[in-house]
Parts: structure tokens; sequence; C-alpha cells
């Protein structure tokens, strides 16, 4: 209920004159409902009041005019015959003619100053004293109320006067009682005789019930002496009207009608359907009449809320809201189109002040761009004259080193060549020498010689071991001679290595250096590494041989240093277009990836301090770059290095400034 | 019953009174003024009540003609006119029993019978003729 109230103001306004009208309508119609109610029951109770005093009226008219009648009765000057003793009947004839006359429904009693009875309108013969009920002190007429007559035997009321003499006031001469039966007062109530009480003041007992079937408790006639319009009695609910109490005679008496409440606030039934009716019949016009005001306070409201909505969603703020009218409305419109302008206006100026600061910002961009593209290139051109710098230094550095250990190597070498030569040449000799010695011996142990003699021969001879000194003899021999066949070669291999100086162009065959270099590296090589050679270039290259060998040096060496334990080591030549192309490949563990890019650069080293330099192959690129080449290098972790060297067949293309 | 007495012959009346009337006999004229409601009262000024018989009667028109000297009639419109202002004329008994009763019991009460008993508790103020 609430959400379908809070989705429209027409639906609140709705709701709420609704409401109002209901409220209203209902307090109306209660009020209404009420004050029919209570003004019938006055209007019922005024009536009943005015049927209670007729009757009060009656009862009071009928015994006034028979007071007066008794009053006139008493004055007549035939009572004077009671002074008497009604000597001549003459009292008793008249009251028989006043009852017929009067057409009395009660009887007439006279009785004389002694209280005694004189004269009756009863045609029966009664004796008796003045009974002490109807005795009257008074000079004025006194009203018995009912009682039952002493003198007969029926329900009765009575009225009795003193009578004095006509001729003297003061003479008294009896007393006048007239009685009226309460069924002649019963007749009086007439048709209305059911519906009507009869009770008086001190009574604690209805005096009459109309309606013979009240049996009420004392706290009924508690209530019903407080005369209350409405009351409930012997369980049924009654409207009553009660007589007002100025009727002289009947001091006391109350009279009320009854009416039966359902009987009397019948036509109030009619007067609720009526005003329910008659609300829902007003109600639809009422409600048409707030819906068409709903919706026409709110269509403006409406069309101004699409307006912002749709500027909201489209951000179109180009959108009027429709002035339908001057009122507060029409103002709150034109307000907003004021405001909308206004923001116009204001959006219009920020995307012009955006369009102008991204223009800024893009060329600020492309200045940083151009900067820092102007600084990149200078970067790298520093780092390439750093680089090269480096590679510069480095060279010097190795080129100087290599030219002091080329010309050491070369002295010790040379220094060497000559006792190596020597020694070398000497072996064959010493072999054939003690060949000789040994054949000289044994000729003389065959020579006929006394025994004593050739037994301290033989002795001495096998004191020596002799047959073990020839054996051993031609071994150390032959050991020695290989010895020195290897000193020969490694001085021959040092002087061909260290032929730094050697500078200029040489036309060499480069598969004597890779053997000359094998051969340094020998005590590397022996027992460990199988050498695989596929030498097929074998033709001179012209080239620095000395820095080509320095290459291979290098090259080769690091390969053995990969190589842990034992593993191959394969080299082949061969030529490729005007290239010579040396391959060196190890099967030893490989260079990791993001070390590959860094062996050629200067002090790059992965092995411990003081035992690289980190030089060897940064040299190598340079004396191969220097030659017009280059130098490749392929790896793969776990299975070998190859280094594929590539050195121009005819260099003159690229003159080496080196 | 009360003890009548003979006293005097057949027409003949006796006024008598109560007998504490402060009177011992009256004149005709006297009698005249009180039935005529002239006097009211007696001399001790007691009121006076005169009694009268019916119209028709004997003894009334006995008294009327010895005593007021007018006809039955014409006294009749005269206390009827005495009647309306104010004065009470004299009462009517129909017996002499009834008369000599009334007279008996009520003070200052004057009547009139006939003569043939001496009544008792009253004072006899005259005789007619």
């Amino acid at each position: 209920m609430n959400a379908w109230l809070a989705q429209s103001i027409a639906r609140k306004l709705l709701a709420s004159f609704v409401g109002i009208f209901v409220v209203t309508y209902l307090i109306t119609a209660v009020f209404v409902f009420t004050s029919v109610r209570s003004s019938m029951t006055q209007s019922e109770a005024d009536a009943l009041t005015h049927l209670a005093n007729q009757e009060i009226e009656l009862i009071s008219n009928n015994l006034q005019s028979l007071g007066t009648n008794l009053h006139a009765w008493s004055q007549l000057e035939v009572m004077n015959d009671l002074i008497s003793g009604d000597i001549d009947k003459r009292v008793a004839r008249t009251l028989i003619n006043l009852k017929a006359q009067y057409a009395l429904s009660g009887e007439i009693y006279a009785f004389d100053a002694q209280n005694k009875l004189l004269a009756t309108s009863e045609t029966r013969a009664i004796s008796a004293e003045l009974p002490v009920v109807w005795r009257n002190k008074s000079g004025e007429m006194v009203f018995v109320d009912k009682h039952i007559n002493p003198l007969g035997r029926d329900s009765v009321v009575a009225l009795s006067v003193s009578m004095s003499a006509s001729f003297s006031p003061d003479f008294k001469i009896g007393t006048l009682v007239v009685t009226l039966p309460w069924s002649a007062i019963e007749k009086m109530l007439g048709n209305n005789f059911q519906k009507t009480l009869i009770f008086k003041d001190e009574s604690s007992q209805l005096y009459f019930d109309g309606t013979g079937k009240m049996q009420l408790g004392s706290d009924e006639m508690h209530a019903l002496l407080k005369r209350p319009p409405e009351l409930s009695l012997a369980s049924s609910a009654y409207v009553i009207g009660y007589s007002e109490a100025y009727h002289a005679p009947l001091k006391g008496w109350h009279v009320a009608a009854l009416k039966d409440a359902s009987l009397a606030y019948l036509p109030i039934k009619t007067v609720a359907y009526k005003l329910v009716i008659l609300g829902l019949i007003l109600s639809i016009p009422f409600v048409l009449a707030i819906r068409w005001l709903a919706r026409k306070l709110t269509r403006p409201v409406e069309s101004l809320t699409q307006v912002v909505s749709g500027i909201t969603s489209s951000g179109d703020l180009s959108k009027r809201a429709a002035i339908e009218a001057q009122d507060e409305l029409g103002t709150l419109a034109l307000a907003f189109n004021s405001m909308a302008e206004n923001l116009q206006q204001t959006s219009q100026e920020r995307e012009k002040f955006v369009a102008e600061l991204e223009e800024l910002n893009r060329t600020l961009e492309r200045r940083v761009d151009e900067r820092t593209q102007a600084l990149a290139s200078a970067n790298s051109e520093l780092v390439s004259v750093i680089d090269s710098l480096k590679s510069t230094q480095s060279q010097l550095v190795h080129s100087e080193k290599m030219a002091s250990l080329g010309q050491l190597v070369a002295g010790v070498a040379h220094e060497l060549n000559n006792p190596i030569g020597f020694i070398y040449a000497n072996f064959p000799h010493l072999e054939e020498y003690t060949k000789d010695l040994l054949s000289l011996i044994e000729e003389l142990r065959q020579l006929p010689l006394e025994d004593a003699q050739k037994a301290v021969i033989e002795q001495k001879i096998k004191a020596i071991d002799l047959e073990f000194i020839k054996e051993d003899t031609l071994k150390i021999i032959r050991s020695g001679q290989s010895g020195a066949s290897r000193i020969k070669e490694i001085v021959s291999s040092l002087r061909s290595f260290s032929r730094l100086d050697e500078a200029e162009l040489k036309s060499v065959i480069l598969e004597d250096g890779i053997n000359d270099t094998l051969a340094i590296l020998n005590h590397q090589i022996r027992n460990r590494v199988e050498v695989i050679k596929d030498y097929q270039l074998n033709q001179p290259v012209l080239c620095r041989a000395g820095q080509i060998n320095q290459v291979f040096m290098n090259i080769i060496y690091n390969a053995l240093q990969a190589i842990d334990g034992s593993g191959t080591l394969r080299i082949s030549t061969r030529k490729e277009d005007e290239f010579a192309v040396i391959s060196v490949a190890d099967s030893g563990k490989g260079i990791p990836p993001d070390v590959i890019t860094k062996i050629f650069d200067p002090f790059f080293t992965t092995k411990k301090v003081g035992e690289g330099t980190g030089l060897g192959l940064s040299i190598s690129y340079g004396i191969i770059e220097s030659h017009g080449g280059r130098i490749e290098v392929t790896s793969e972790l776990g299975k070998g290095t190859t280094f594929i060297i590539y050195i121009p067949l005819n260099p003159e293309t690229k003159p080496s400034s080196n | 019953m009360l003890c009548w007495v003979r006293v005097s012959s057949a027409d003949e009346l006796l006024v008598i009174a109560n007998a504490n009337v402060a009177a011992s006999s009256l004149s005709s004229d006297e009698m005249a003024a009180i039935y005529l409601l002239k006097t009211t009262s007696w001399q001790d000024g007691e009121n006076i009540v005169p009694v009268n018989r019916e119209a028709a009667s004997s003894v009334r028109t006995t008294f009327s003609d010895a005593i007021l000297r007018h006809p039955p009639s014409a006294l009749n419109a005269y206390w009827n006119q005495m009647h309306f202002k104010g004065k009470v004329p004299p009462l009517i008994q129909e017996s002499d029993q009834a008369v000599l009763a009334f007279v008996q019991k009520v003070p200052g009460a004057i009547g009139y019978i006939k003569a043939t008993l001496t009544p008792p508790n009253v004072k006899i103020l005259a005789r007619v003729p």
C-alpha cells in the first residue's frame, strides 16, 4: 500500500482527500445519526411525556371535577340535616340522586359531627363509624390514595371533605366522602392502558402496571425514579415519557408511558441506511473531482519530471519544460528552464575547456615523447660510445698484455728451442751406443773365462740384474726420446702461437693453428675429452695468424672448461661463400639464456675472481670483427654450446685498421 | 324518641329556640324581623339561625300568614334576593321533628312547630297566634 502510494503525488492526494472525506463523512454521519437518534428519543419521550401528562391530567381532571362536585355537594343546604340526624332521610335520598345524576362509579358517604355514618348512596343499610383513613381534620378537601374501601371490598381512591353548616362556617356538621374505584381510573387510561406504569415517589413497587408483566427489582425501581428517557425494564428496552408532577390531588404520582425501543427506533434504521447510501452517492462525484484535481495538479509536475528525467538520461540540456500556467508550478518550470539554460552554458564552457585541456595534454605528451626519444637516442649513443670505449680499452689492455706475453713466450720458446734440440738430437745416438754396450756385455759373457772369473762376473751381473737393465735402459731412452719430442712440439706451438707481433697479414692454414692450440691444451684434453676433427677447408686464409690463434685458444679453452668430466669436442672447418667457417661444439653444460647475450661483454665472467679476466671472448670478438668477420653462438642447457667463427677469405674487402 | 306533651290546640304554633338563646320571648315583629333577615343576631351577639318549613306545608302557611304577613311566593322572591345579597335565608326542615332536633342542636337556632306537644330542651319564645 505504502509502495503504491509512494509512486505518485496524485495517489497521495487522492488517498488523503478520500481519507478526509471518509473521516468527515463518518463524523458527520455519526453526528447526524446520534443527533437524529437523540432527537428521536427526545421527541418520542416528549410524545410519551405528553401522553403520560394527558393520562395523569385525565385522572387529575376527573378527580378535580369530582372534588369540585364534592365541594358543591358538601355545601348543599340539605347537609344541614346531618345536624338533626337526617331524620327525614333527605341526605340519603340526595346522595342516591347525586350518584345517579353524576353517573358515579363510586359511592358517597355522609358522616355527622360525631363521625357516625348517617347517609350513603348505597342502597344497603350500613351502620358504621367514619373510618380513620377518611378522617379529615383540616378544613380542606383531602385526597385519600389507593386503598381498600373500609366500607366495601374493592380498591378505591377517595375524596374527603369536612362540612360546615350553611349558616355558620364554624359549625361542623360532619364529613362527606366520595370514593372512586381503581377500576375507573384504569378505565381512564383508555387504549394506552397496556403501556402505562404508575408509580409514586416513596413507593418501592409499581402502583399500577399496565403491561401486567413487570416484576421490577429495587434497582429497576430506583432507575425508574430517576426518570431516564431510555430504560431497560424486565429485559426489554423502552423509551419512556414521564408525567410532570404538578397535579395537585395526585401528589407524588408519576405516570410513565412506555414504548418498545425497537418500535421507537424503527425509523432511525431507515435513516442509517439512507446515510450510508448518501455517503456512497456523495463519494462518487467527490472521488472523481479529487482525481480530476489531482491530475490537473500533477500534470505540470509530471511534464516537468519528464523533462528533468529526459535531461538526466540523455544529457541533452537543450530541453525545456512547458509553462502551462502562471501558478507556483509555472514559476517552478520557469526557474527550471533558466537553471537548465545556465547549466547548458556552463556545460558548453566546460566542454570547451576540456577540449582545450585535452589539446594541451596531447601537445605535452608529444613533447614528452619527443624529449624521451631524444634522451633515449642520446642514451643509446652514450651506451654505444661507452661500449666501444670499453671494448677499445679492453682490446688495448689485452693486446698490450698479449704483446708482453707473446714476447715472453717467444723469448722462452726460443731459449728452450736450442737445448731441447740438442737433447732430441742426441737420443738416437744414446740408443745406438747403449745397444752397442749391451751387445758388448753379451759378447763378454760368452768369452771362455775361468769359472771363478766367470762366477764373479755372473755374480755382478746378477747383482745389478743385467737383464732388467737391458730392458729398462731401452725403455728410459725411448721415454726420454718421447719427452724430448713433446717438449720440442710444445716449444714449436708456443712459437707459432706467440706470433703476436706478426701483425702483418699472412696466408696461413687455419687447421695448423687449431692443432697447435689443441697441443697447448693437451693436458686438459688427454684421457678426458674426445676431440673429433672435421677439417674440410684446407686452404690458406689471409689473416693475422697470431690473433686468430688467440681466438681459437679462448674458444677451445672455454669449451674444455664447459665439459665436466668426459665429453666430446667437435671442431670442423669449411668454406661457406667468401668465408672460412670454423665451428667449435662442445658437449658441456651450456650457457643460460639470460647470460648468453652478455658473454661478449668485456669483463663479464662466470668464473671465480682470479680465475678469469672476462676478457677472452671480448677480445676474440674484437679480433674477428677487425678481420671483417663475425662470431655466432648457439647454446642449449645441458647439451652443449657451439661457437661458429666466420673469417673472410679475402680480407681486402675490409681493410684492417688494427 | 322525644317525649311529646300536648299543651295547645291543633292550629297553634310554638316558636322555639335553642336553649342557650339569650331571650325569653319574642314579639311578632321581632320574629318577622328575624325571618326577613333584618335581625341576624341575638342580644348576646349569637348569630340567629332561623328554620323554616317547606313551602308546601300548612304550618309554614300558618306561620307566614300570622307573623310575616306576606304570601309564600312573595317571600320566596324576597329570600332569593337576600340570598344574592349574601345573607342566608331560613333553613328548610320538612317535619316538626326535624325542626325540633335542629333547634335543639344548633346554638342560636329558632324555628316553629305545631303546638300539639311540649318540646324538651328548647326555649318557647312565643305562641302563634
